[in-house]
């Protein structure tokens, strides 16, 4: 079953655009809490990278995340639980760990399971804006793409993992790997 | 009332994850119980109020405790909702997903 790639791609640039974010980086946690999503960092070990709560009782919804983690790492896991809460209806906790982005065709060809693939796309898509990076990818020519110190210094503008980054710019078609 | 809705939307739920865990389809749970598909996607879906000696008969077909089907008794039931949803988790994710919540909730 193919993911909802356009539906995903319209969820993260609707919500950017009411929440009136024009410009990386993306303030993640800000969002979720715009949308009734609590966000706590809380240190665990280091195979977990955080979990959805669902309190149905409540109505209210916990992202928790992995403190020991890099900063960046903890934005894109906070960016894919928050996935999981507009995209699937999924159990009352939801646990991730160590989760990995990965490049489509190994999406693919390792049939990893569809949420997780939904909400990595999500988690992309709303902390790295096409759209985003095609205006700041205008002040860098092409050919310094290849060299890592840019491709590092946008992904510390997006507050992002250098490999996030560099998953995304290939997935766009900016760089190849 | 939309409380009961969202008890009848929890049964589904149930229903619908011990359905999946014993790997039956909609068509062959249905055919346990004597209902049709669409009966046991109203169900799951909670948009039927379903009688009890249904859930008896869906208990049976599921080999589960018919008690495992209703919702945990809502009265100030968050805890035991968290509880029930932390049942055999490995104990480091327990203690991460509890301490989270707590603070959220401001509990000690």
């Amino acid at each position: 079953m193919p993911i909802r790639r356009k539906h995903i791609q319209f969820l993260a640039e609707q919500l950017l655009r009411r929440h009136r974010i024009r410009s990386a980086p993306v303030p993640i946690e800000d969002l979720a809490g715009a949308l009734g999503v609590s966000v706590v960092k809380e240190p665990t070990d280091d195979e977990l990278s955080g979990f959805l709560y669902r309190d149905r009782v409540q109505k209210s919804a916990i992202i928790g995340v992995n403190a020991n983690h890099h900063p960046n790492r903890q934005n894109f896991t906070i960016a894919h639980e928050l996935g999981h809460f507009l995209l699937h209806e999924g159990d009352e906790v939801h646990v991730d760990r160590g989760f990995q982005i990965k490049l489509r065709t190994e999406f693919s060809s390792k049939g990893v399971d569809i949420e997780e693939r939904e909400s990595n796309l999500f988690a992309a898509e709303i902390l790295m804006p096409a759209s985003f990076l095609k205006s700041d990818l205008k002040k860098v020519h092409a050919l310094r793409l290849d060299v890592d110190d840019a491709v590092e210094e946008l992904a510390r503008n997006y507050s992002v993992s250098t490999q996030a980054m560099l998953f995304r710019l290939a997935n766009l078609g900016y760089v190849k790997l | 009332m939309g409380d009961r809705e969202e008890f009848y939307a929890e049964v589904g739920r149930r229903v619908k994850k011990a359905r999946k865990l014993r790997m039956l389809t909609q068509e062959s749970l249905a055919s346990l119980v004597s209902l049709t598909r669409t009966s046991i996607t109203n169900i799951e879906k909670g948009r039927q109020k379903i009688l009890l000696h249904t859930l008896d008969d869906l208990a049976k077909a599921l080999r589960v405790d018919y008690a495992s089907l209703l919702p945990a008794n809502p009265v100030g039931s968050s805890d035991t909702d968290l509880q029930d949803a932390l049942k055999g988790r490995p104990l480091p994710e327990q203690k991460f997903i509890k301490s989270a919540v707590q603070s959220v909730r401001g509990g000690g």
